[in-house]
């Protein structure tokens, strides 16, 4: 293997590092802002359900991400490279200003980004793009109609029971359990991305095939890095999603996180890459309406979304200058 | 229409909706979670959900 495509694996293998780094905290928040668990149990606790997560799911979403954004004849390693390159420095830059964005969508920004600066929009494949799209607004939607159902649901069923504390206790053992499937759909949906970008790598260097699967060596690799990323993740977004959206409860955390994790498993499953990020904001925002609107907090509401918003031009046109740089010098 | 909630939810079920053709292979999916979110519209609308009123007195959540 050519010694560029080594470079670009490691930097995917930093990227997917950095992904547990900015993303994974947000398989933890609500079981710390519950203080169902400690900061640092959370953290190990999501990190050994990031890495066993490659027992479960397929490799649809790698795959999805390897061949159904941008055309793999422009697909190079200087594009994979560029657009790396475009999403690392965008996720950096969010997470000094303490925005929860997503990686994914810098990822695919970065991608598409490097892509049409080397090769124009014609690079770009339509139809994967769409419905990348149109996930990255189901996504909230469903975390959030699944959390705001379960949230009625776990009302209806528990209403009339005035033992709060023992009740509590119950949803807060729950909660270990709704976390773990949490942590689990996260590593399987995040972990993919970088598969997909490594299997990239491989077929653009001639290593394999275009229509070779994802190696085993690549699927452990990647969610080592990515559980590595979790233990090292950073509190100022953890902060942001758990404690400043809503009050939780943790009944409420039950709901949030099994809501955001059926919203994962079903993505993955359909080789969809979606947003943790975005699927956890919704799920909460879900369970927060199910009280009352005013208790979601709008303003921080607002704010995620923007960054979301931005996060795909942003990316790209980080990437795109990448791109252009990789072309002089090549 | 009092609670602002049935304003919200109607919103999201649409926005829901106005997606689904662009991902017409999910459509019943789409449907799905339009469907959950025109209910709870629709709830909110005209329920009074004593038992989340209960909940919220009792503290659950």
């Amino acid at each position: 293997m050519e010694i560029g495509a080594v470079i670009v694996i490691l930097f995917a293998l930093a990227f997917d590092f950095t992904n547990g780094f900015h993303d994974a905290a947000n398989s933890i928040a609500t079981v710390v802002s519950t203080r169902v668990l400690s900061p640092r149990f959370a953290v190990i606790w999501a990190a050994f359900f990031n890495f066993v997560a490659f027992l479960i799911f397929s490799t649809h979403v790698a795959n999805t991400i390897a061949k159904d954004v941008v055309l793999q004849s422009t697909l190079t390693v200087g594009v994979i490279f560029a657009g790396l390159m475009g999403a690392i420095a965008w996720n950096l830059l969010t997470f000094w200003l303490g925005l929860p964005t997503s990686s994914s969508h810098a990822l695919v920004g970065g991608i598409a980004g490097a892509a049409v600066a080397r090769d124009g929009f014609g690079a770009l494949i339509s139809e994967g793009l769409r419905t990348i799209g149109a996930f990255i607004v189901l996504s909230p939607l469903i975390g959030l109609a699944l959390g705001l159902l379960l949230t009625v649901v776990i009302q209806w069923a528990f209403h009339r029971r005035k033992d709060i504390d023992r009740l509590n206790k119950g949803f807060r053992r729950a909660q270990l359990a709704s976390a773990a499937a949490f942590s689990l759909g996260h590593g399987g949906n995040d972990a993919q991305k970088t598969m997909g970008i490594i299997l990239a790598v491989l077929i653009a260097a001639g290593t394999l095939p275009p229509e070779a699967e994802v190696p085993l060596w690549v699927v452990l690799a990647a969610h080592t890095a990515i559980g590595l990323g979790t233990l090292f993740g950073g509190w100022r977004i953890v902060k942001t999603m758990g404690f400043k959206l809503t009050k939780l409860q943790p009944a409420g955390g039950v709901a949030a996180e099994t809501a955001a994790a059926a919203t994962l498993f079903f993505a993955s499953a359909q080789g969809i890459p979606v947003w943790t990020t975005h699927t956890i904001t919704g799920a909460i925002v879900g369970v927060g309406a199910a009280r009352r609107l005013s208790a979601v907090r709008w303003r921080v509401a607002r704010r995620v979304v923007w960054a979301w918003i931005f996060t795909i031009p942003g990316a790209a046109g980080i990437a795109g200058v990448f791109s252009l740089l990789v072309a002089a010098l090549a | 229409m009092s609670d602002r909630r049935a304003y919200f939810f109607s919103g999201a079920g649409l926005a829901v909706l106005a997606v689904g053709p662009l991902i017409p292979q999910y459509r019943w999916a789409t449907i799905s979670v339009a469907v959950i979110y025109l209910a709870f519209a629709v709830l909110f609308a005209t329920a009074d959900i004593s038992a989340k009123r209960a909940a919220k007195r009792n503290g659950h959540l």
